[in-house]
């Protein structure tokens, strides 16, 4: 307990620390000393931060359920009126949990990248950035209220938008950080709004506002009472939040950040853009989940959007060239996965989502970026294949994670997409399940897809390219590894009821995320507010058995065992249709795709349904021409006027000028003239003699003196 | 000495002048420099024994500093100056800036007797601006400005510096006028007897006492009087649609002087509506109130438009700067304790954080003696430490958690939601606009591939650093402790708060 | 001694300044007169005083005294400067040739 009171502000401390020495000291360090050394002061943080966090945790589950929340408050931070904000951390299941993913993987990709940033001039930059976002991203999960997740919440986004733009050289890379930059920006305006909405409706009725989590949800209950523009304002809230998720976690609309951001360093696309930073609005909904049992139509609104991004994204997957475009669009896509089941009020289903897929996507970015290197820089998949033979390590780790990404039976990703779509048919309804079961097919077609062209058949490319071509150093590939090794393993720690798991993830989570279908029905406000978080633990055991005992039209567990045998079924069909297109009859699709509409078909997926052409059309170029006009119109119009008043001023000015010179004038000149004359006269005086001057007006003094005397005294 | 510790610090600068004409001509930065420093050193006792839990502002014994002395007894005018937490804020930002914009003035050439001069008189008239507490004092400080401030534009400005100079001088002397005729309608017409005594006014305006004077074209007298004091201090903000001096004063400008300029002279006006014009008028300002929001989104969305549209990198910062005090006035419409606060909190930032950014526009400018955006390119590589102090005040600029503009903003932006939803919203799409125009810049001038032209530019000099590093460390930590500097005038503002919603 | 004698003095050396003044040629002579004229106003000065009942107005023609001592410094320094000046200009001193300011 005090260890981890100790340790919890240092675990952010050691990243950020090490992102301030790299960033000030850094080039000097890597001219001095040389890049291993920079390299090991730039692991040096993140490794520590994971033996703190990893420690923590062990001593966490030490703990009784009861007192598994422990905050750390370091310093006062905003404090104006009844707004009291404080630097503060929140330490319980959830965010030791986090914590295990971001330090855990975070390490790994650390390590990965002494050898995939190897050589680069501007080595040192780039672990001074890696740092600052694990910092940042360390900060968002501990935050103990929504200002400090928000600093966080920004803060990766910073990051992401230096490390996208890392070789900033290239223009086009320096504008795919700029647009992630933006449509962030977009979604944390709707985080802004929720905080803001949170901080109005908590002032109008309590003292104090410190919006910690703990303080909103015991608030939950009143503030759900409230309406904002007539609608429920937990409602608007939740929608708020959910936009600023849909920014950083690349939800359609605004997902077309997240593909272009692949123009970033490999290891960073695996850490930030897969693995961690893309996952927090996952984190978010998950930590605020009170808010959001409160919000079905939100719900229901994260589970329309989510399904339509896991689709649409999956779609386009198929029909990229680039391995690590068709990596990029997956990750929106498995995403979508976790924004269903999060609407579908399944949050630890969706946490449990996030954690197999950081672990399998993850390694197979850091597989794509292996592969990337051993290629020289080569990402286009029609270049590839055969590579199994030459990097077998990275080869099978990649099919090990591709297993899992597919959900092939008993891996990761098996267990958690089956928890998902489960959750998805049962609360959010069968049209979501119905996307998110489509998209589970074509998540095994792009993903053998990429397979097949990369690692099996004929090298496409240059032939002394694949000559060249090597296995990657250990402490690239072994990462790696280490990661598909975990995306194998890791389904079992929540193995669904109907399987005779007894999803131990969800139990573990339950002090501080409660599934929709665990929550006890909405009591009355009064008693909902007595309601928290570590008592509720007794109840959902009882509801959840109430609920299989159910008595339905189809038996529950029949349901969910053939919703999973029909997904591993259509699962296998897909992998199948890939391998027969794409490695034993690539004749048969040349055939097809000769014919009209499949090639139709194939430009509007490859490229992108055209959305971002879409956007420049009906936002950007509109927006271009207005702030064009508005400085024209500043410039011409409102300054016009300015000079406009300015001239008016001349020109009257030169009209009474000339009154003045003809009228005005003649007058004084006149007068001037009359004076002129009686100077002459007077002039005479001047004779220059300063004694006959002083002996006149002495004269005139006594005179005048005299005369007084004469005639006053 | 402590006794008359305001006055000190408030002419100092000036007794700094003849010792400018005195020693030798190169001399005269390091006596402005020495200046400027010791004012801020004699200024140190002031800010360490500051009460910070007293408001003051309507309230003449929780005044601090006070020094009162009859100066026109034929007019009722004293000579009467202190400071309470609205004012010691802005001293505090007006002596750092001075120090800082003497270091950016490190290359003035031409005349540098004449320039420091007039800076010292222009820090002198800045620093009595903000604490006079008698109308008659206040004005005179306030056209005091005007003059050094006219000739600095006017000699050591670019190539249209007259204009830009005498563009400047009318707008602020409308403003004065207009100023001056409400002032002695205030004093003809103050409630309980005539005076110039601000804080004498305000305490009768809060115990419920009206300006009842005669209406004036048909309007009554204190709403007119009120909109009159506005436009006087709107230019200075400046609002839209009196904001046109402000582009071209800054682009003139030499660097030094942007920097007073957008850090200092600013907030004049918004200190102007704080200190006299809406507490003193509380009912004209609700009144005022929606008319005060509309302007205040059109000053953030108008100056953000513009800037993205601007192609000169100073001129972009000039509008960023106007969209910037959109935020203050959003916050002071507001009026809540938030608003408030946040505003005044805005206020300091947003002189820190331009400043910043004109000290960096001034380094390239320096060099490459153009500021094109687009004629830039790559000098990421060339010169990273200069890169990177940019990206620092961007970031801040832009609003990000973790650095200054961060906590002001979302300060005023909670304080006027309470009020005002729907612009509360579209002054958030400000905030990406903002965004928007600054990477847009940043990565025209720091990515991309190298410019061949500008392939050997040199990175920031020390002086250079010295004048930013401040700044940066402040930034960052009021980004952090926003409450060290929030403790000075939250009392004070809470208390305008009161008065203006009763 | 009565006022009178005082004034009597004062008059006199007045007289000498004033005619002094008005009839020498060389400018540091007519320096001289304005020396005198000025010390006669100030042994008035002094006299009023020192004959004045109150004892507060004593000091006021006093004061006066030491201020028309300081002046006539100031103004002899001036003085002098203009004749070393004119003599540069003009090789002599002579007040009536000096006639530059003739309108």
């Amino acid at each position: 307990m005090d260890f981890i009171q100790f340790a919890v502000p240092l675990i952010p401390l050691f990243p950020l620390g090490g992102a301030l020495i790299l960033g000030l000291f850094g080039k000097k360090i890597q001219a001095s000393l040389g890049e291993s050394l920079t390299g090991i002061l730039g692991c040096a943080a993140p490794l520590f931060a994971a033996a703190l966090a990893f420690a923590s945790f062990f001593l966490f589950l030490g703990l009784p359920i009861e007192s598994r929340l422990i905050r750390v408050d370091l310093a006062p931070w905003v404090s104006v009126a009844d707004f009291q904000i404080a630097w503060a951390f929140r330490y319980d299941a959830l965010s030791a949990f986090m914590l295990l993913i971001i330090t855990g993987i975070g390490s790994l990709i650390h390590i990965y990248s002494l050898g995939y940033m190897q050589g680069d001039r501007s080595f040192w930059r780039f672990f001074s950035y890696i740092n600052l976002f694990l910092g940042a991203m360390l900060l968002l999960v501990l935050g103990d209220n929504l200002l400090v997740m928000f600093l966080g919440w920004e803060g990766v986004g910073l990051c992401s938008y230096l490390l996208i733009g890392f070789w900033f050289d290239h223009t086009e890379y320096a504008a795919a950080g700029k647009k992630a930059f933006l449509f962030n920006r977009i979604g944390d305006l709707g985080f802004l709004v929720g905080v803001i909405l949170l901080v109005l409706y908590s002032s109008l009725n309590w003292d104090v506002v410190t919006l910690s989590f703990s303080e909103l949800q015991d608030r939950t209950s009143v503030l759900a009472r409230f309406t904002v523009w007539q609608w429920p304002l937990l409602e608007v809230v939740a929608i708020s939040f959910f936009i600023g998720a849909m920014g950083k976690s690349a939800q359609f609309p605004l997902y077309v950040w997240l593909p272009d951001a692949m123009a970033g360093p490999t290891p960073v696309s695996a850490l930030i853009h897969a693995a961690t930073m893309v996952t927090a609005g996952v984190y978010m909904i998950g930590r605020m989940f009170f808010i959001y049992s409160a919000a079905p139509h939100a719900l229901g609104f994260i589970a329309l959007i989510a399904g339509i991004t896991c689709l649409l994204a999956a779609t386009i997957g198929m029909a990229q060239h680039d391995i690590k475009k068709v990596l990029a669009y997956s990750t929106v896509s498995q995403l979508g996965y976790m924004f269903i089941a999060m609407g579908a009020g399944a949050f630890s289903y969706g946490l449990f989502h996030l954690l197999t897929h950081a672990a399998f996507k993850a390694a197979l970015f850091m597989g794509a970026g292996s592969v990337i290197i051993a290629l020289h820089h080569e990402q286009d998949m029609r270049k590839m294949g055969g590579l199994l033979k030459k990097m077998p390590i990275t080869g099978y780790s990649f099919i090990a994670a591709t297993l899992a990404i597919m959900g092939f039976p008993l891996t990761s990703g098996f267990f958690s997409k089956d928890e998902i779509l489960e959750a998805a048919f049962t609360e959010a309804g069968v049209g979501i399940w119905a996307l998110g079961f489509i998209a589970a097919g074509i998540t095994s077609f792009y993903m053998w897809r990429l397979v097949f062209m990369t690692f099996f058949g004929q090298y496409r490319g240059e032939e002394q390219d694949y000559e060249r071509c090597r296995e990657q150093p250990k402490k690239t590939v072994l990462p790696i590894a280490i990661l598909a090794a975990a995306a194998l393993l890791l389904g079992f720690l929540n193995v669904p009821d109907f399987m005779g798991g007894g999803e131990r993830f969800s139990k573990y989570l339950q002090p501080v995320v409660v599934n929709l279908e665990d929550q006890a029905p909405p009591l009355p406000a009064h008693a909902a507010m007595e309601t928290a978080p570590s008592t509720s633990t007794e109840q959902p055991a009882l509801e959840d058995h109430d609920l299989t005992q159910h008595p339905g039209p189809i038996d529950h567990t029949t349901l969910e065992w053939s919703l999973t045998v029909a997904t591993v079924l259509w699962s296998f069909f897909t992998a199948f249709l890939a391998w027969y297109f794409y490695l034993k009859n690539p004749q048969a699709r040349e055939k097809l795709m000769s014919k009209a509409s499949p090639q139709a078909l194939f430009t509007l997926l490859n490229n992108k349904y055209f959305v971002d052409e879409l956007y420049d059309t009906i936002i950007v170029e509109p927006l271009q021409k207005l702030y064009r006009f508005l400085a024209k119109f500043d410039q011409l119009v409102v300054d016009g006027m300015v000079n406009g008043a300015g001239h008016l001023g001349r020109i009257s000015g030169q009209v009474v000028g000339l009154f003045d010179n003809k009228i005005i004038d003649g007058i004084v000149n006149e007068v001037a003239w009359f004076c002129q004359l009686g100077g002459r006269g007077f002039s005479l005086m001047q004779s220059g003699r300063i004694q006959a001057l002083v002996g006149a007006s002495m004269l005139l003094f006594a005179t005048a003196i005299t005369l007084l005397i004469l005639f006053l005294g | 000495m402590l006794d008359h510790i305001i006055s000190w610090v408030v002419f100092l600068p000036l007794l700094g002048i003849p010792l400018v004409f005195a020693l030798p001509k190169d001399k005269g930065k390091w006596v402005a420099l020495g200046v400027t420093l010791i004012d801020f050193i004699i200024a140190m006792p002031l800010f360490a024994g500051f009460n910070k839990s007293i408001a003051g502002i309507s309230n003449a014994q929780q005044m601090q500093f006070v020094e009162r002395h009859d100066w026109i007894p034929s007019l009722g005018a004293f000579y009467y100056v202190g400071v309470d937490g609205l004012s010691i804020t802005m001293i505090l930002l007006t002596l750092l800036i001075g120090v800082l914009a003497t270091l950016a003035s490190w290359n003035i050439n031409k005349s540098q007797r004449g320039y420091f001069s007039m800076f010292l008189l222009l820090q002198s008239a800045m620093l009595g601006v903000f604490v006079a507490l008698d109308l008659v004092l206040f004005f005179l400080f306030w056209e005091l400005m005007l003059f050094p401030m006219y000739f600095l534009i006017g000699v050591w400005g670019g190539p249209r510096r007259v204009y830009a100079a005498i563009k400047f001088f009318l707008f602020t002397l409308l403003g004065g006028v207009g100023m001056l005729l409400s002032f002695i309608a205030m004093w003809y017409f103050a409630p309980g007897g005539r005076t110039f005594d601000i804080i004498e006014i305000m305490t009768r305006v809060a115990e419920g006492g009206v300006f009842t004077g005669p209406d004036i074209f048909g309007m009554p007298f204190a709403k007119v009087i009120f909109v009159v004091l506005f436009i006087g201090f709107a230019i200075k903000v400046p609002i839209f649609p009196f904001h046109t001096w402000l582009p071209d004063a800054h682009v003139e400008a030499p660097t030094a002087i942007s920097v007073i300029l957008a850090g200092v002279l600013l907030k004049m006006g918004t200190y102007g509506f704080l200190r006299i014009n809406f507490p003193l008028f509380p009912d004209a300002f609700e009144w005022f109130r929606d008319t005060l929001v509309t302007l205040a989104i059109i000053n953030i969305i108008y100056g953000a438009l513009c800037a993205l549209a601007q192609k000169d990198l100073k001129k972009m910062v000039a509008y960023s700067s106007i969209s910037h005090m959109g935020f203050i006035l959003l916050g002071l419409a507001a009026a809540t304790p938030q608003g408030l606060n946040g505003a005044m909190l805005q206020m300091f930032n947003h002189g820190t954080i331009t400043a910043m950014l004109f000290l960096l526009v001034g380094v390239v400018y320096d060099r490459a003696h153009h500021r094109e955006i687009n004629g830039f390119g790559g000098l990421a590589a060339v010169t990273p430490v200069y890169a990177a102090l940019t990206s620092i005040a961007f970031m801040a600029a832009i609003g990000l958690p973790g650095l200054s503009g961060f906590i002001s903003e979302f300060l005023i932006l909670a304080g006027s939601f309470k009020v005002y939803q729907v612009p509360t919203i579209l002054a958030g799409t400000g905030i990406i606009l903002g965004a928007g125009y600054m990477l847009w810049s940043y990565q025209r001038v720091f990515f991309g591939p190298i410019n061949e032209k500008y392939k050997e530019m040199t990175d920031v000099k020390l002086v250079e650093v010295l004048s930013l590093a401040p700044l940066v460390v402040i930034t960052v930590y009021l980004g952090i402790f926003p409450n060290s500097i929030i403790a000075y005038f939250e009392v004070s503002l809470n208390h305008i708060s009161r008065l203006l919603l009763p | 001694m009565t006022l009178q004698a005082y004034l009597i003095v004062s008059a006199v050396l007045f007289s000498l300044g004033a005619v002094m003044f008005v009839s020498k040629r060389n400018t540091i002579a007519i320096l001289m007169g304005v020396e005198l004229v000025l010390n006669a106003a100030a042994l008035n000065f002094v006299a009023f005083a020192y004959f004045t009942p109150s004892q507060a107005s004593q000091l006021d023609g006093q004061i006066f005294a030491i201020f028309i001592i300081l002046l006539a410094a100031a103004e002899a320094v001036v003085a002098l400067g203009i004749a070393l000046a004119a003599y540069k200009a003009y090789r002599h001193i002579q007040a009536d040739q000096l006639v530059a300011l003739k309108g």
